[in-house]
């Protein structure tokens, strides 16, 4: 149906404008005034709404109910969801690279092995000349009497000699 | 909060959300209902059964919902079933349009009207006098101000087909009403006879 149809003065007569702003007729129509809601209204309709849940089975309570949560609340839990599941992640990841290295099964096979031993015998024979000198002439090796050094006197003069061969006796 | 985020939550058993909603929309649909039922009894039982059923299916709200809002789904409730009530009352009168018989009634009304000493009692008898889309549409846009689109959205019709209407209740209780018009205020009621 086109605009010229849907609006012609036959079938749909168009209102004038300034009927939508009728004041003398809003003013007349305001003495009609609708009663107030009573309480007893109100309290029966809040006793139907409970009856209504009192014998709605379990179950569907359960599959269509709703928890509503404030804000920061769902917010603080989410958050809180988030860190645990990543600490939990992590966990299980250390967890697995420290299990990765452990040693395989040990298995132990007792292989014969012939031996072949060979005994070398080591004998060191210390000499301890001082001690054997000793032994065979003991007056040799005697502390040194006792120095008098009454008849000393020094020398006029002194002829240093230097001999090649540091401690070497000859 | 939002009335379909309350919605939800009443509907799963938040008697909060519920006692919200109702507080929200309760004046609306008693007043609409009373106005077209014009009787107390009537529009508590229409109240009571609007919001009842508004919990018991929120889903026919839901489907609507991309066009309505909530009030306008709940005066739409509320206007289904003050019609099947007027309808079950045996009312043989055709919903839509009594501009005939009407007619004959405006001639016959001005006597009446003038004995009534309660102008409120005049207008209560004048809109009652209108056809239920007529009286529908003047209550919903005198009373309680809809914009012509909301009202189009609760009989389902289309905003120049509400205008109509709400034109032609205008012609008729400026005429049922005439006597009780101030001075001054030329309601050029034959021009509205002719």
């Amino acid at each position: 149906m086109n605009y010229l149809e849907e609006n012609s003065p036959d079938r749909n007569p168009r209102p004038d404008d300034e009927i939508l702003e009728d004041r003398g007729l809003k003013n007349l129509l305001g003495e009609w005034r609708a009663p107030e809601i009573t309480s007893s209204l109100d309290q029966r309709i809040l006793t139907s709404y409970r009856r209504q849940f009192l014998h709605r089975p379990l179950w569907r309570r359960w599959l269509t109910g709703s928890i509503s949560l404030p804000a920061p609340v769902a917010v603080t839990a989410a958050l809180l969801l988030c860190a645990t599941s990543y600490l939990a992640a992590r966990k299980t990841t250390s967890y697995t690279l420290e299990s990765a290295p452990t040693p395989p099964a040990v298995k132990i096979v007792e292989v014969p092995v012939p031996v072949v031993q060979k005994e070398i015998v080591t004998h060191v024979v210390y000499k301890n000349t001082v001690v054997q000198k000793a032994k065979e002439d003991p007056a040799s090796i005697s502390p040194p009497s006792r120095v008098d050094l009454a008849d000393f006197r020094p020398v006029s003069e002194i002829k240093i000699i230097v001999s090649p061969g540091g401690n070497d006796e000859k | 909060m939002t009335d379909e985020r309350l919605l939800e939550q009443a509907a799963s058993g938040d008697e909060t959300a519920f006692a919200v909603i109702y507080e929200r929309h309760r004046g609306l649909v008693f007043r609409f209902a009373y106005r077209l039922s014009q009787s107390r009894e009537v529009a508590e039982e229409i109240t009571h059964d609007c919001f009842l059923s508004l919990i018991k299916e929120p889903q026919r709200f839901k489907t609507q919902e991309q066009r309505a809002s909530l009030r306008t789904y709940l005066c739409a409730a509320a206007r289904n079933l003050a019609f099947k009530r007027l309808r079950r009352a045996g009312a043989e009168t055709a919903i839509d349009d009594l501009s005939e018989q009407l007619a004959a009634t405006a001639s016959q009304e001005p006597l009446r009207l003038l004995l009534d000493a309660e102008v409120s009692e005049a207008v209560r008898k004048a809109i009652n006098e209108l056809p239920p889309l007529q009286r529908e549409a003047l209550i919903l846009f005198e009373y309680e101000e809809l914009s012509l689109a909301e009202i189009a959205e609760v009989a389902g019709a289309d905003v120049g087909t509400v205008k109509s209407r709400l034109h032609r209740a205008r012609q008729r209780l400026r005429i049922l009403l005439a006597p009780y018009f101030k001075e001054g205020v030329d309601i050029n009621v034959e021009r509205c006879r002719l």
